[in-house]
């Protein structure tokens, strides 16, 4: 029979003596438990780079080929100093923003398709390790050969991949009219944001879109 | 004489230990497994305490050694290895509450149940102030539970407790002296029931 301790003045002060009576309490890992940990670690790691793979692959899918007007974001490396930052976007088609070429803004339609490619031969030199798209609502990132992609409002992907190319592209469309912003985030290694630019663009329907290619 | 989450430990095992860790942030697997080694003890008896129940205290202790291999790259201190170990195990029981609304701990193991416990090396007296310790802490609120695990139990300082909790040293301070009043409460009820 447990003999009863005798606790005739216990004030809260005593808990931690009572409490460190529980240290008694000591448990050996089960066999092969680190194995397994370093086991399933591996398999993690594995599964995050198919899904990086998996990014890639969807983005550089044939649906390029679709895309009606191609959006080119050039980003001019002296200006990644400091905080602020320009950037000089070309339009390659008849479609043109009624901004001046230094405003960030594009005109498109919605329904349609639209590659935005940014240009990365020349950030080689800064610390990038991952970029971050992000899509406001109403506009959706457009695959064919991965419609899935669709339900999907960032992307995150990798940008020290053999796959990559010289331009990070990506292919979307707008379901809803107005003026719709694309923020691009750029990571260091340590998850730390190096730059962030945003591509504006308005998007109409086709009625409205006529209608301002005639007002010019 | 330095201190290892309160423990008092002389210097070069101190900074053995800081260096088992950097190893491992380095991806050494051989002190991947040596560091979840050495932690697992008090690890598992942090959860167990915590959670009430064997099994899951089992479960969570893998989980939490899991991610902390997973995500040891973003551990920029190795010295505080221990205390972000502690919070990563935090975090996950109180994401196991969340997902189990508050359920009741339908698999609580009596005392002659607790298998995990070296009953071989624990004398009865040893085996019963487990068994009351562990049903006085869950008749105490979680946020209390916690605070006197680490600082009490563990001997965590209250900068180590404040960090692991996300709290300031004050509030923890606060929190501890009526956690100790709670459990205390608690405490003497059981144990004259038993």
């Amino acid at each position: 029979m447990r003999e009863k301790k005798d606790h005739p003045q216990l004030d809260p002060d005593q808990v931690p003596l009572i409490l460190r009576r529980g240290l008694k309490l000591e448990a050996n890992p089960p066999p092969f438990f680190t194995q397994r940990v370093l086991a399933q670690l591996q398999s993690r790691r594995e599964q995050k780079k198919l899904l990086r793979w998996w990014k890639w692959a969807a983005l550089l899918s044939p649906a390029f080929s679709l895309a009606a007007v191609v959006l080119v974001l050039q980003l001019n490396t002296s200006m990644f100093e400091g905080s602020s930052l320009e950037s000089q976007a070309i339009l390659s088609q008849s479609h043109r923003s009624s901004d001046p070429i230094t405003d960030i803004s594009f005109s498109a339609e919605i329904n349609k398709a639209y590659a935005v490619k940014v240009e990365m031969a020349e950030l080689d030199s800064l610390p990038l390790a991952s970029v971050q798209i992000l899509l406001p609502e109403g506009v959706s990132f457009f695959s064919r050969e991965y419609p899935e992609l669709q339900d999907k409002n960032s992307l995150e992907l990798d940008l020290d991949h053999e796959w990559m190319s010289e331009t990070l592209p990506f292919v979307i469309s707008s379901s809803t009219t107005g003026l719709k912003r694309i923020l691009i985030r750029f990571f260091d290694s340590e998850q730390n944001l190096v730059s962030e630019r945003s591509v504006n663009i308005d998007f109409a329907s086709e009625t409205q879109d006529k209608k301002r290619e005639f007002e010019g | 004489m330095a201190t290892l989450r309160g423990l008092n430990l002389d210097e070069s095992t101190v900074k053995a230990h800081e260096s088992l860790v950097r190893s491992a942030i380095e991806g050494d697997e051989g002190a991947m497994k040596e560091l979840m080694e050495i932690s697992y003890s008090s690890l598992y008896r942090f959860l167990f305490y915590l959670s009430g129940s064997e099994p899951l205290s089992q479960d969570l202790t893998q989980d939490t050694l899991l991610k902390a291999m997973e995500t040891l790259p973003q551990l920029k201190e190795p010295a505080k290895f221990k205390s972000w170990l502690n919070s990563i195990a935090r975090n996950l029981f109180l994401d196991y509450l969340k997902s189990k609304k508050n359920q009741s701990h339908e698999d609580w193991d009596d005392e002659s149940t607790i298998t995990s416990i070296n009953s071989q090396a624990l004398s009865e007296d040893e085996q019963q102030d487990i068994w009351l310790i562990r049903e006085t802490l869950q008749k105490v609120d979680p946020d209390y539970r916690e605070v006197l695990l680490l600082v009490d139990m563990e001997g965590a300082s209250y900068g180590e407790a404040a960090e692991t909790l996300g709290v300031s040293e004050s509030a923890l301070r606060s929190r501890l002296h009526r956690a100790r009043q709670e459990f205390l409460s608690h405490y003497k009820k059981l144990d004259k029931a038993s």
